[in-house]
């Protein structure tokens, strides 16, 4: 991000929506930022945002494509095509997901007239139809505008820290999510072994849930399968999952009374301090407690 | 500069059959589950607060197919899905018509299933199949409003 602050001169926003929901993005990082070579800020910057409506992000954009649902496996398809120049006839291709050719010519020729582009893309994106494919020819269409030019693409992640737990993964197993180890060796595979599937079939007869609340954030049948079995809430507040779960450990919130390691969202590890005392535990110290007694009970 | 059709919502758009003169029982569209700001910092206030609850409850749809279906701003209507049904309030918003947004949270996962992820382990959250009625017409009376935290899900 401290790249796109200082350099990009072209910034494109699709499925995301910052200004709602990564509130001091813009003026810290992306199209307000004043950086090294970016000294005159919004005004040096060209700011493209794809959405399926208008939002406060696309309304500040000098560019919005307004597309229809479901296609960021097509936007990204046509992208790359006109950044390879492939011929594409207006005839045959009018428009592509509601779009006409002509404006996502103009989106090309931005990337290729760029000096450094950064493309910021949201669960619009991800979580459209497609999924994990539309990510991958996200990626392909990275590296295509890097023929041209430099080009940067970064996923708008959620909840503070959220990629955490997907670098310590990553570094323990490989995999950064989803990964099962049932077997006693490390399986992933997101459609069988995220939660979802996991409640879903009914397999888990007991859950630790760690700085998260699947009471507000999972579908309601999933939450039916929890409330069904001895859950273990770990967590600084009160939210829809403490109600239930059958033990709940209020911990000291990291960052503000316990200190830690947060991963920003492209990947940068920024250490975080103490700054006043709790009467609870960190959440570390909770989990290191419970190792300790499941290995004492192992040895015993 | 914007590009784009005036009305970009899903093929499958289509209105159900009048229910007075001016108003159709039903619109039939996909939900898509979105933060907003509001959502984000009451979220961060306590999940539990009134504000928070009221926020997740709240439908933004296209003007037009607020009048279409003979509310007005605030009104309430029921969501329904293959999964579930919540009673939201309306607010008019900026957005094609047959498309409605809802605030991630509680509400919106009533409408949808775990079991339905497509392979991708991830549920439906931006783009579910829903009808939008008004409340209280037909079956649709009685209806538990929104937003009253877990009490309802078991």
């Amino acid at each position: 991000m401290g790249e796109a602050r200082n350099r990009a001169d072209l910034i494109i926003y699709w499925g995301c929506n910052p200004v709602e929901t990564h509130m001091r993005h813009l003026s810290r990082y992306s199209s307000l930022a004043k950086g090294l070579y970016t000294p005159e800020g919004r005004k040096g910057r060209k700011v493209v945002a794809i959405d399926i409506r208008p939002t406060p992000t696309t309304k500040g954009a000098d560019l919005f494509l307004q597309v229809k649902p479901g296609n960021t496996f097509e936007i990204a398809s046509v992208l790359r095509a006109l950044l390879r120049g492939e011929r594409l006839e207006e005839e045959a291709v009018a428009a592509v997901a509601g779009v006409p050719l002509a404006s996502w010519r103009e989106v090309a020729e931005a990337i290729k007239a760029c000096r450094y582009g950064v493309l910021f893309f949201g669960l619009g994106v991800t979580q459209c139809r497609g999924s994990d494919i539309n990510v991958e020819q996200v990626g392909l269409l990275i590296q295509d505008a890097n023929v041209h030019t430099r080009f940067y693409g970064l996923a708008m992640r959620g909840h503070g820290n959220v990629n955490g737990s997907n670098q310590v993964m990553t570094w323990l197993t490989g995999y950064p999510m989803s990964v099962n180890f049932s077997h006693g060796f490390a399986q992933f595979n997101p459609g069988e072994f995220s939660v979802l599937p996991m409640l879903a079939r009914g397999e888990p007869d007991a859950a630790l849930i760690v700085a998260t609340d699947p009471g507000a954030h999972l579908p309601a049948d999933a939450v039916r399968h929890l409330r069904s079995i001895p859950t273990v809430a770990i967590d600084p507040h009160k939210n829809q999952t403490t109600p239930w779960a059958t033990v709940v450990i209020p911990v000291a919130p990291s960052g503000v009374a316990a200190a830690g390691t947060f991963y920003r969202m492209d990947n940068v590890p920024l250490r975080v301090r103490k700054l006043i005392e709790s009467p609870y535990p960190s959440d570390e110290e909770v989990l290191a407690a419970m190792k300790e007694r499941i290995d004492h009970a192992l040895r015993a | 500069m914007h590009c784009g059709p005036e009305h970009a919502g899903p093929p499958a758009w289509r209105v159900g059959s009048a229910r007075e003169e001016t108003a159709v029982s039903h619109i039939t569209g996909a939900l898509v589950t979105v933060r907003t700001a509001k959502q984000g910092a009451e979220m961060e206030s306590g999940k539990t607060n009134a504000k928070y609850l009221a926020e997740i409850a709240t439908l933004r749809l296209n003007p037009d197919d607020l009048t279409a279906l003979g509310l007005e701003e605030g009104g309430q209507a029921v969501l329904a899905s293959a999964h579930g049904r919540v009673v939201v309030t309306c607010r008019a918003a900026e957005g094609p018509r047959g498309l409605f947004f809802l605030p991630l949270g509680e509400v919106a996962n009533r409408l949808c299933s775990a079991a339905v992820t497509n392979g991708t382990g991830v549920p439906q959250w931006k783009y579910l199949e829903v009808t939008v009625s008004p409340r209280g017409t037909g079956d649709d009376d009685g209806e538990q409003a929104g937003g009253t935290g877990h009490a309802d899900v078991s």
